[in-house]
C-alpha cells in the first residue's frame, strides 16, 4: 500500500507519498558565491578606483557604484527569471530558441560562447597586462627591488603577454579538465581568498592615521608627488566636474564593467534547485555583497585621500600624453594600501589571492562555456565528439580544448604580438558584445508571456507574477531592454568605456552571427539527409491532443 | 530499407499536460511506436477545500488559490492535474476524517493514481487505435504495483516490464521497470543483485538481442545520462564553491547488462536531470529526461533501420 507523508499540524497543503524528488535547494549562499566569482573580487575591484575616478573626474564612486548596481538588479531580474522559465543549461538559448528562432538563439549563443571564450583570453592577459604589473612594480617600489619592477615592465610587454597568459591558459585548461569536485574546491579556495585579500587591504587602510597616507605616497613615489598629482592630471587635460548627472551616467555606463558576472548562474539553471528564487536570490545578493565590498574600499580610501586625488591618479594612468610623457601612475587600491602599510607578507597574499582568482574568473568563463555547448550537443547542432566526457575525469575535455583555443586567440590580441591588437577588443568592448548577445533572450523573457501563452501559464510563480494585468517580467524586462540599448549607444558615444567601436569590430561581431547561423542550418541539413531527423523537432511547441 | 520511427518518454508522474503533449507529438512527428519508461503516477494529492457558498481555498507551490466559481474550480482542478498532482474537492470534516486516518488516505491515493492510468490508457487508445500505432507503457520503480492492472485490456496497449513484443518485423523491446535502491525506498526498489537477475530473465526473452531495443527504467552507472545532484543524510543537495556536487546513481548492473547483451538501444528515465544519449559498446543509451512539473514534453524521437540506429533527437515542447 503507498506510504504516506503525514501533514503536519495546522498544514493542509498537500497530501504527499513517501517517494523520490523531495523539495532540495542548493541555497542562496551557493548561488551567491559562484556570482561573486563571475563578477571578481580581483578585476572588478580594481575598477571603481583605477578606472571610473579618471574617465568622471569628480564623480563620486560610491554613487557610479550605486547607479551601476541599482540598473543591473533589473537585469540580473531579467536573466533570474529566464533561468526559472528554462531551468535547464544555457537557459537563455534554451528560451529564446523556443520562443522567438531557433537559428538566432543558436546564433546568439554561439555568438556569445565564442566571444566569451575570447574575453576570457583576454582577462587572462590581464594577468601579465595588469594584475602582475601593478603587484610586482608595488612591491618592487615599496621593498626597493628594481628587479621586480623590470619584470613587471617585461610582463606587460608583447612578449610578456603572450609568455605569461599562455602558461596561465594552460594552468586554466588543466585545472578545468579536473574532476568537478577539484575544480569547486580550487573556486571555493579562491572565493575565501579573495575575501582574505579584501579583510588585508581594508586593514592596511583602515588601520592608517587619516593623514598618514601623503607621505607614505611620496616616501615610494617621490618628494611632493602627492602633492603635485592633482595639478599634474590638470595639466594633461583633467577636469573635475562633481556633477550629479554625470555620476548617474556613469553609473549607467559602469554597470556591466563592474558587476559583469552576477547572472552567469543562469546559464546552467538546470543545477540550480529551484532556480525561481535561488537565481534571483543569488544573483541580487552577489551584486549587492560585491557593492558593499567595493563601497566599503572606496570610503575607506576616502577617508585618507580626496576624491579629486584618486580621480588625478587614475585619469594620468588613462591619459595617453602622460603615458607618452613617462608619467608612472598607480591608481590601485592594491598598491594604497600596501605604500600604507608596507608588509611583506600581507602584500604577498593580496598579490597571490589577486592573480588566483583572475584565473578562477577566467575558470568560471571556460566553466559556463562548456555549460552552453553541451546544451547544443543536446540539441545535436555540433558534433556528438565535442561534448565527449573522460571516462576517469569525468570533464568534457574537448570542449574545454576549443574554449582554451579561442582563449588564446583573446591572449594574442590583448598582447598586439601578432597584429595591431584588441581587434576585437575582447575586454574593452567586451560590454558591447555581451549586451548584443544578450538581445535575443531578453526579448525573448519579455514577449514570453505573449508568444508563448502555453508556457507561461504553466511556468512557476516568479514567472507568472503579474502587476495589475501585465506580467512583471515584461515591465522588468522592458527596463533591462532599454537599458542594453543605452549601453550599446554609449558604447560607440563613450569610446574611453567602449574601446572604440569601428567597422573592424562591427565584422568580427556579424562574422560571428553569420558562421553561427551557418552551423545552425548546416547541422540541420546534415541530420536531415543523413538521420531523417528534423532538428527544427527539437524547438517545436506540440499541442496536446 | 524500412525504417520505424519511435517515440520515446518517461517519468510523466502524474502530468496530465506532459501526457497529451506526448500522444500529440506521436501525431506531429508521425511516430509508429511509443514507449513509456517508468515513473508514470504523481507524487501527491491537492486538498481543494470547500469553504462555503462555492467558494474553494488550495495550495499549489506555495501560492494560495481561491476558486469562486465552478470555471474557477475547474481551472485550478485541470492545473493541479497538469503538473502531475491530484485535486480533491473535499469538505473540511471530509478532509480531517482522511488526515486522521492514514490507511484511509493511502487507499484513496491509490484510487486517484489508477483513475488517471486507466484515463490516460482509454485516451491513448482512442487517438493511437485508428491510426495502429502501439503503446508500450511500463511502470517505473516510483509505481506501486497495483497500477499495472490499469495497462491490461486494450488492444493497442501494452506493458513490457518482463515481456518481450515484436515492435516491427525487426526489432524486439522488453523492459524492466525496477530500479536499484533509491534513498527514498521506492516500490520496485531492490538490489543490484536482484535487478541484475531482473534484467538476465529480460535478455533472455530476446530472440535477436543486437537489434533489440531495452527500455529499462533506471540508466546505466556513470553513463553521463545517470549524474544528480548528491544529497546528504538529511536529502539536501549538497554543494561547494557556489556548484551542486553532481553525481552518478545509476545502476551498475544495468551497464553490465547492456555491456554484456550489447543491444541496439536502451531507453531509460529515472534521473530527471540527466537528459541525454551516449554510447556503451555498439548501444546507443538515451535518457528523455522529464520536467514534468512544468507541463513540458520531454521525449526522444529515434529513427530505427534494421541493424542500426538511423538518427535521433531529444525534443523539449
Amino acid at each position: 500500500m503507498t506510504e504516506m507523508v503525514a501533514p503536519a499540524a495546522g498544514e493542509r497543503k498537500l497530501y504527499a507519498r513517501k517517494s523520490s524528488g523531495l523539495i532540495r535547494t542548493i541555497g542562496v549562499f551557493g548561488a551567491m558565491v559562484f556570482g561573486v566569482h563571475c563578477i571578481s573580487l580581483s578585476s572588478s575591484g580594481l575598477i571603481p578606483y583605477s578606472w571610473i575616478a579618471g574617465v568622471w573626474p569628480g564623480s563620486s564612486i560610491i554613487g557610479v557604484l550605486t547607479v551601476a548596481a541599482f540598473f543591473c538588479l533589473f537585469h540580473a531580474y531579467t536573466y533570474a527569471t529566464i533561468g526559472a522559465a528554462m531551468p535547464r543549461s544555457a537557459a537563455d538559448y534554451t528560451l529564446a530558441s523556443r520562443v522567438l528562432s531557433p537559428p538566432l538563439a543558436f546564433a546568439a549563443s554561439w555568438t556569445l560562447v565564442i566571444f566569451s571564450a575570447m574575453v576570457a583570453g583576454a582577462l587572462i592577459a590581464w594577468i601579465p597586462l595588469v594584475a602582475l604589473p601593478t603587484l610586482t612594480r608595488s612591491m618592487g617600489i615599496v621593498f626597493s627591488n628594481p628587479g621586480l619592477v623590470d619584470f613587471a615592465a617585461w610582463s606587460a610587454s608583447k612578449m610578456g603577454i603572450f609568455v605569461i597568459g599562455t602558461v596561465c591558459a594552460v594552468i586554466t585548461f588543466v585545472t578545468m579538465i579536473l574532476p568537478t569536485r577539484t575544480i569547486v574546491r580550487i573556486l571555493e579556495i579562491g572565493f575565501f581568498l579573495g575575501l582574505l585579500a579584501w579583510v588585508i587591504l581594508y586593514f592596511q587602510l583602515g588601520t592608517a592615521s587619516t593623514n598618514a597616507f601623503p607621505a607614505a605616497w611620496n616616501h615610494f613615489m617621490g618628494e611632493g608627488s602627492y602633492e603635485g598629482r592633482v595639478a599634474l592630471a590638470q595639466q594633461y587635460g583633467m577636469q573635475i566636474n562633481p556633477n550629479v548627472a554625470i555620476m548617474t551616467l556613469a553609473g549607467l555606463i559602469m554597470g556591466f564593467w563592474v558587476f559583469y558576472g552576477y547572472y552567469i548562474p543562469t546559464f546552467f539553471a538546470g543545477e540550480v534547485k529551484q532556480a525561481e528564487s535561488t537565481l534571483l536570490a543569488g544573483s541580487w545578493s552577489s551584486l549587492i555583497v560585491t557593492w558593499a565590498i567595493f563601497v566599503v574600499g572606496a570610503l575607506l580610501l576616502q577617508r585618507l585621500v580626496p576624491l579629486e586625488w584618486i580621480a588625478a591618479e587614475s585619469y594620468l594612468s588613462q591619459s595617453p600624453d602622460a603615458i607618452a610623457a613617462g608619467v608612472t601612475a598607480m591608481p590601485y587600491i592594491t598598491f594604497y594600501a600596501a605604500v600604507l602599510s608596507p608588509s611583506f607578507p600581507l602584500v604577498l597574499i593580496v598579490a597571490v589571492a589577486w592573480i588566483y582568482t583572475l584565473i578562477n574568473l577566467a575558470q568560471t568563463y571556460f566553466f559556463y562555456c562548456s555549460r552552453i555547448i553541451f546544451a547544443w550537443s543536446f540539441d545535436r547542432l555540433i558534433p556528438e565528439f565535442v561534448s565527449w566526457i573522460h571516462p576517469r575525469l569525468h570533464s568534457p575535455i574537448w570542449a574545454i580544448l576549443i574554449i582554451t583555443g579561442i582563449a588564446e586567440v583573446g591572449i594574442l590580441d590583448s598582447s598586439g604580438l601578432l597584429w595591431p591588437g584588441s581587434v576585437m577588443g575582447a575586454q574593452l568592448n567586451f560590454v558591447f558584445f555581451a549586451v548584443v548577445t544578450m538581445f535575443v533572450p531578453v526579448i525573448a523573457i519579455t514577449f514570453f508571456p505573449f508568444l508563448r501563452k502555453d508556457l507561461f501559464e504553466n511556468a512557476s510563480a516568479m514567472v507568472r507574477r503579474k502587476l495589475g494585468p501585465v506580467p512583471v517580467i515584461t515591465i522588468v524586462g522592458g527596463i533591462a531592454l532599454a537599458y542594453m540599448i543605452w549601453m550599446v549607444i554609449a558604447s560607440f558615444l563613450y569610446p574611453a568605456v567602449g574601446g572604440g567601436i569601428n567597422p573592424t569590430k562591427l565584422a568580427v561581431l556579424a562574422g560571428l552571427v553569420i558562421t553561427g547561423l551557418a552551423v545552425f542550418y548546416g547541422a540541420r541539413a546534415y541530420r536531415m539527409r543523413k538521420e531523417g531527423i528534423d532538428l527544427n523537432w527539437t524547438f517545436q511547441s506540440v499541442p496536446p491532443v | 530499407m524500412g525504417m520505424t520511427r519511435i517515440l520515446y518518454a518517461s517519468d510523466f508522474h502524474g502530468s496530465e499536460a506532459f501526457f497529451r503533449k506526448f500522444l500529440g507529438a506521436a501525431l506531429q512527428y508521425k511516430a509508429e511506436v511509443l514507449i513509456v519508461g517508468g515513473d508514470v503516477t504523481g507524487k501527491a494529492m491537492i486538498p481543494v477545500i470547500h469553504q462555503g457558498d462555492g467558494r474553494h481555498e488550495a495550495q499549489l507551490f506555495g501560492r494560495n488559490e481561491s476558486p469562486a466559481t465552478p470555471a474557477e474550480l475547474e481551472k485550478l482542478k485541470q492545473t493541479i492535474t497538469n503538473v502531475g498532482f491530484y485535486p480533491l474537492v473535499l469538505e473540511r470534516p471530509e478532509a480531517e476524517a482522511l488526515e486522521a486516518d492514514q490507511g484511509r488516505m493511502a487507499r484513496r491515493f491509490e484510487q486517484e493514481m489508477i483513475a488517471r492510468v486507466r484515463a490516460w490508457m482509454t485516451l491513448a487508445e482512442e487517438k493511437l487505435g485508428p491510426k495502429g500505432i502501439h503503446l508500450y507503457f511500463m511502470p517505473g520503480n516510483d509505481d506501486i504495483f497495483a497500477i499495472d492492472a490499469a495497462i491490461e485490456g486494450y488492444e493497442h496497449i501494452h506493458n513490457p516490464d518482463g515481456r518481450r513484443f515484436w515492435i516491427d518485423d525487426d526489432h524486439e523491446l522488453v523492459g524492466v521497470s525496477y530500479a536499484n535502491l533509491t534513498p527514498w525506498r521506492c516500490a520496485r526498489d531492490v538490489s543490484e543483485a536482484a535487478l541484475a537477475a531482473k534484467l538476465e530473465q529480460a535478455v533472455a526473452l530476446l530472440e535477436a538481442t543486437q537489434r533489440a531495443v531495452l527500455v529499462v527504467h533506471v540508466p546505466p552507472f556513470d553513463s553521463g545520462i545517470d549524474v544528480c545532484p548528491e544529497l546528504d543524510d538529511n536529502l539536501q543537495i549538497v554543494h561547494r564553491g557556489g556548484h551542486v556536487l553532481m553525481k552518478p546513481v545509476g545502476s551498475p548492473a544495468v551497464r553490465a547488462a547492456i555491456e554484456k547483451a550489447r543491444p541496439l538501444l536502451t531507453l531509460h528515465g529515472h534521473i530527471h536531470e540527466a537528459p541525454g544519449h551516449t554510447r556503451i559498446g555498439p548501444t546507443l543509451c538515451i535518457n528523455a529526461g522529464s520536467e514534468y512539473t512544468e507541463g513540458i514534453l520531454k521525449a526522444a524521437i529515434i529513427n530505427l533501420e534494421r541493424d542500426r540506429v538511423k538518427g535521433h533527437v531529444l525534443i523539449s515542447g
